[in-house]
């Protein structure tokens, strides 16, 4: 399943929110997890594919899961993202 | 032999040299044999692993010593070492490209770092850094050679190395390492100021000549000078020794006021805050004892890149420095004062005669609005974030400080209709450095929230006295009695409007000048991080109405000498300082 997000953090996907994405992403390991950006398409268990897409604040990213857990990823990745924090 | 460089961090270290060899990656054979790739996949993966348990380590120190920023890095950098992107990519270069595991990982290392650099987001640009750290670490690993040493026999050594980088600095402990010189870098680099921040004596930017020191060679780094003597004589050991000794009971006994409030012995609270040039300096300043900043120089954002810094760039730069303090310290940022000895080759300003007299600071940001409103939005959005003032450079004429709060506050309008956060009651100050300012303080104190008086400036203006000229360095003394005259008016226009005037240039923080501008009614003290223990401990001893008497007599005085004889006479305990 595919949604697409705005990204909430003022700061876009800095170290910290990238950090938390690669750690959830771990967790659901019969899931395939992607990001999405202006045509570009990543894994997102790779830090450093999260953090060179180079997501900026209000910039819309599109999260991809597929496999038995894809919902659950969707939910818990996806609130990562359009989170407003830092 | 005396070598010199950047004095980075005071204080004296005395020990053995430790030097840090630099891998010559250029001499790393090209490729191995097909029977070898083995041996290298699995001497990567071992190294990995060491890496790997060396960083959680280091991680579970900095977590439990409560230094979160250092335990998100190196979180950061675990993640890093298991990325598929990175170390896959090393594995790949060995099965695929026969190249040695230490070629592997160095070339896998330039490709993402040049990825990050590639990128027009200047914090994840600065990522790279961290991919180079990661790898050397596995590198290192691999190689064999000598990184920060944990423990050492025989007392603290002095490191010698090329630059440190983050991981490094977080490694360094007090009861191996004395202090450290580098080839690279300058006052503002990452090891320069960690140095600062956790007490460590630095020199840094040496230079190649530190090619000739020796392991266990002895060193003397005197940090505040910047020199560094390598197998001194006795004597001179014994000279150096005696003065580390007095500056560590000195330093001692200042640590104790840490915590203490910046309060006169009759009872009157002043702020002791610090004077700042990137939001690195910031957690450094609050270990120093700052309540504060006083002076965020945002010029420092501008200077050695290839674009102007964006509006997001800045917003994170302050926010940055206001969350290194606890919630509601002040955060006064000054905007850009570009011109005068600091030049910006971006704006392709053209030469002139007297920069100092010339187009700079407000002056340019009043005719450039594309750059004076990226800077006045992204303080603004700072402000939802912390307790942040804006401050106008070189203000000379109340046209000019009409014209840039109409600016800012043309910001905070479209910022609010744009629906994004601003602080409420966001401070506006000027400095006083221009005496036509200093003498229309009174029209001045009406229209703004508060005066901060920069006192490098207002002396070389007031006595036409050029301050890069050593020649004319007795006139250009803040302490000439024109320049005291001048800061007693701006401190009473101020009083007469309830606005508060505090102080960001040099003689803020000097033990002579303290007392009187306590006796003026000066409210805010910025300087140097390392100067606030210092400030702090003689405040203390002070009473404000004795120095208010002071300070009139010294205000009645004809020469810098005279007054600062008479502030020893009645100050005792600023002799010798």
């Amino acid at each position: 399943m595919e949604q697409t997000y705005t990204i909430g953090s003022e700061l876009g996907i800095h170290v910290r929110p990238a950090k938390l994405i690669v750690e959830a992403v771990k967790k659901y390991a019969g899931t395939e997890v992607f990001l999405e950006k202006d045509g570009k398409r990543v894994g997102a268990k790779s830090l450093v594919n999260v953090l060179t897409l180079g997501a900026k604040h209000g910039d819309s990213v599109t999260l991809i899961t597929e496999g038995d857990q894809a919902e659950a990823a969707q939910q818990e990745i996806g609130a990562i993202l359009a989170e407003r924090s830092k | 032999m005396k070598l010199s460089g950047i004095a980075a961090s005071s204080g004296i270290a005395i020990g053995p040299a430790w030097v840090i060899e630099q891998l010559d990656e250029a001499a790393l054979p090209a490729s191995i044999d097909a029977a070898a790739v083995d041996g290298e996949k699995k001497r990567l993966e071992e190294a990995v692993a060491a890496s790997i348990a060396d960083l959680s380590g280091l991680r579970d120190r900095m977590a439990a010593e409560g230094r979160t920023n250092e335990t998100e890095i190196f979180e950061g950098h675990l993640l890093l070492l298991e990325d598929e992107e990175l170390i896959g990519r090393a594995q790949e270069l060995v099965s695929n490209e026969r190249r040695p595991a230490a070629a592997a990982i160095a070339a896998a290392r330039d490709e993402i770092a040049a990825m990050f650099e590639s990128l027009d987001d200047e914090y994840l640009r600065e990522r790279a850094a961290d991919i180079r750290d990661v790898c050397g670490r596995v590198l290192g690993q691999l190689t064999g050679r000598t990184g920060v040493p944990s423990s050492v026999s025989g007392g603290p050594v002095v490191l010698v190395t090329a630059d440190l980088t983050p991981s490094d600095t977080a490694q360094l402990n007090k009861s191996a390492v004395a202090g450290f010189v580098t080839m690279i870098g300058g006052r503002t680099s990452h090891s320069a100021i960690i140095a600062r921040a956790s007490g460590f004596p630095a020199i840094v930017g040496m230079g190649r000549e530190l090619d000739s020191i020796k392991n266990g060679q002895l060193l003397i780094v005197n940090g505040s000078t910047g020199e560094l003597f390598i197998d001194p004589d006795a004597a001179l050991a014994e000279e150096y020794r005696a003065k580390q000794q007095a500056l560590e009971a000195r330093r001692e006994k200042l640590g104790a006021l840490l915590e203490a409030k910046s309060v006169s012995a009759d009872g009157v609270h002043v702020e002791l805050v610090a004077n700042i040039g990137s939001p690195d300096d910031a957690a450094g300043a609050r270990a120093a004892g700052a309540e504060g900043v006083g002076l965020f120089r945002t010029e420092f954002l501008y200077m050695g890149r290839d674009t102007l810094p964006s509006e997001e760039d800045q917003f994170a730069a302050y926010v940055r420095a206001a969350e290194a303090f606890k919630p509601g310290a002040p955060l006064v940022i000054r905007t850009m004062d570009i011109g005068g000895d600091k030049e910006l080759p971006l704006l392709d300003l053209p030469k002139e005669d007297n920069p100092f007299l010339g187009y700079r600071a407000i002056r340019i940001s009043l005719d450039r609005h594309d750059l004076f409103k990226t800077q006045l939005r992204a303080i603004l959005r700072a402000s939802a974030h912390g307790n942040v003032k804006v401050m106008f450079p070189m203000i000379a004429t109340l046209a000019e400080f009409r014209a840039a709060k109409a600016l800012l506050l043309e910001c905070r309008e479209e910022l609010i209709a744009e629906g994004v956060a601003v602080g409420d009651n966001v401070e506006v100050g000027i400095m006083i450095e221009v005496p036509g300012a200093a003498m229309m303080a009174d029209r001045f104190a009406r229209e703004v929230d508060f005066f901060s008086i920069g006192t490098n400036d207002l002396t070389q203006y007031t006595m036409a006295a050029d301050r890069m000229n050593e020649k004319l360095t007795a006139l250009g003394d803040p302490m000439q009695p024109a320049v005291l005259r001048l800061i007693e008016r701006v401190i009473r226009a101020a009083e007469a409007e309830g606005k508060w005037v505090g102080m960001c240039g040099e003689m803020a923080g000097q033990p002579h000048a303290v007392p009187l501008l306590l006796g003026l009614g000066l409210q805010e003290f910025s300087m140097s991080a390392n100067a606030v223990l210092e400030a702090r401990a003689l405040i203390r001893q002070l009473s404000k109405q004795e120095m208010a008497a002071l300070a009139a007599e010294a205000l009645d005085l004809d020469s810098p000498q005279a007054i600062r004889e008479l502030v020893e006479a009645r100050v005792p305990a600023v002799r010798g300082l």
